[in-house]
């Protein structure tokens, strides 16, 4: 399950850095790009910070 | 809980927050979309022969609104620049017609000729009165590949000749779309093809 949400988090990470710095923008849709992108880059960041951080009620009793 | 995701998770959220907040700001708007520079607008000095007849003037404008689609274009100095032109794009009126000189987003997907051929021309249908095609041709303007498109249209009763220039460009493309009436059109077909021709993109291609 851990793995899962890691696997989806990079995804979404790596499709907020894609409409970031790759993804040719139309000139109308600057804006949203501008948000959208920020937004998945910011997102799927903070969800792998939290997946390698957390740590399961399991491990924190053996660790106790 | 854990603390250290806790932690990470409102330091994401306020984030979020930031860049919602920013995003839908009237401060965003300026940093974001491309904005007339300044420099653009003004004009520098230069001459050109058209035809056989005495050199012209004409102002050349540098313009820098676009990263990667720097140009420069000239046009004659007795020419009007309109004001309130989005970034990249001029616009000109003359006694017989106008003319615009615009920046032109081209889908990475897709080439310019194709572009031309199954967005920009079907639009040109659908939006100018009388529109009936005369020529189109490809060319090159300054070292870059470029397609050129002649036909005439109708306004308010009166009949105008249209020269529409596509220039590839690194990113956009340009856009010189030059108009007389179909009267006067011989008058003015050495200007156009001298402001064609001064068309130049600065970085590179």
């Amino acid at each position: 399950m851990r793995q899962l949400f890691l696997f989806i988090s990079l995804g979404v990470l790596g499709f907020g850095i894609y409409l970031w710095q790759f993804y040719d923008v139309p000139d109308s849709q600057i804006m949203i790009n501008f948000y959208v992108s920020r937004f998945l880059a910011i997102a799927g960041a903070a969800s792998i910070l939290m997946n390698l951080f957390w740590s399961s009620p399991k491990k924190r009793k053996r660790e106790e | 809980m854990n603390k250290v995701v806790i932690s990470i998770f409102t330091l994401a959220i306020i984030a979020l927050g930031g860049l919602t907040a920013y995003t839908f700001s009237p401060l965003s708007k300026k940093n974001i979309v491309p904005q007339v520079n300044p420099t653009s607008l003004t004009p520098m000095q230069g001459s050109a022969q058209v035809g056989s007849s005495t050199p012209v003037t004409l102002n050349v404008y540098h313009n820098r609104d676009m990263a990667e689609n720097y140009y420069t274009v000239s046009v004659p100095q007795s020419w009007q620049l309109q004001p309130n032109q989005p970034a990249g794009n001029y616009d000109f009126s003359y006694a017989d017609g106008a003319s615009t000189v615009e920046l032109m987003d081209v889908p990475d997907n897709s080439t310019l000729e194709l572009y031309i051929l199954s967005q920009d021309e079907p639009k040109l249908k659908q939006t100018t009165q009388g529109y009936q095609r005369i020529n189109y041709q490809k060319m090159t303007v300054n070292g870059s590949e470029a397609y050129q498109l002649t036909y005439t249209s109708t306004q308010n009763g009166t009949s105008y000749k249209t020269v529409r220039t596509y220039v590839a460009g690194q990113d956009h493309a340009g856009r010189i779309t030059l108009s007389a009436k179909l009267s006067a059109f011989g008058q003015y077909a050495n200007t156009f093809d001298v402001v064609i021709q001064s068309f130049k993109w600065e970085n590179g291609k």
